[in-house]
């Protein structure tokens, strides 16, 4: 993981993808909306996905799906992570939340 | 009552994503109900406790940026009016556009989910394609 000026992280996923994940969207949004999501969940969701799905009503769009949360506050849900991608190898984390 | 609480909304715009909670936002489940639409839930009753929506202006275009958190409301308040709470769906029972209109499509798996095994949400269910090994998936989905 690489760190931006402005303290954004950047994280290799699976797929060879560098997304940032961009202080404000992480601090504002993310965390501010989403209490029970950590960073570090967020990291392994693309790090190490269960899946990555394409959309393709969006092209520059990707998913990322974390493995299933064995223990603690909704158990058995997982991280779904929303990525833009920039370009060809680049992206930014769009949102993320808990599903089922 | 869900009605009874704030409607707390707030747009990133980088993103394009709305978030509205009724009240503060707390810990919850997410659950596609149409494309890019998420409704917030929490247990026992699946009651909505708030919304999301990916690229907001894309599926509401505003041509005035003031008028945004506005109609946002507006599209918010429909939604919740429309889904107090989350249907159950159980496994088998997914509506038939998960199988065949989904426009998702999985480019990779880590092999320790084997296809089928969980498919509870419109998401997993619309799994329309498996590539392996995963370069090709990916070179393959750009196309």
């Amino acid at each position: 993981m690489a760190l931006c000026p402005d303290e954004s992280p950047v994280y290799a996923t699976r797929d060879g993808i560098q997304v940032t994940l961009y202080a404000n969207t992480w601090t504002r949004h993310i965390q501010a909306r989403r209490p029970d999501v950590t960073k570090s969940e967020l990291a392994l969701a693309l790090g190490q996905p269960v899946r990555i799905c394409a959309d393709t009503s969006f092209p520059n769009r990707r998913v990322y799906q974390g493995a299933t949360r064995t223990t603690g506050f909704y158990r058995n849900s997982f991280l779904l992570v929303v990525v833009a991608l920039t370009d060809e190898h680049t992206g930014r984390v769009v949102t993320a939340f808990l599903t089922e | 009552m869900a009605s009874d609480h704030v409607l707390d909304l707030s747009y990133d715009e980088d993103g394009d994503v709305l978030y509205a909670s009724l009240g503060s936002p707390q810990a919850a489940l997410s659950y596609e109900v149409t494309k890019d639409i998420w409704l917030d839930y929490v247990s026992p009753n699946r009651t909505v406790v708030g919304v999301t929506i990916i690229n907001f202006v894309r599926h509401y275009p505003v041509e005035d940026m003031e008028q945004l958190l506005p109609m946002g409301r507006e599209v918010v308040q429909d939604i919740l009016q429309q889904y107090p709470s989350v249907p159950i769906v159980e496994r088998g029972q997914e509506p038939e556009m998960a199988n065949d209109v989904s426009p998702y499509v999985q480019v990779f798996t880590s092999g320790t989910y084997g296809f089928g095994s969980d498919r509870r949400t419109m998401y997993v269910g619309g799994v329309s394609h498996i590539h392996s090994p995963l370069e090709p998936a990916i070179s393959g989905s750009r196309s």
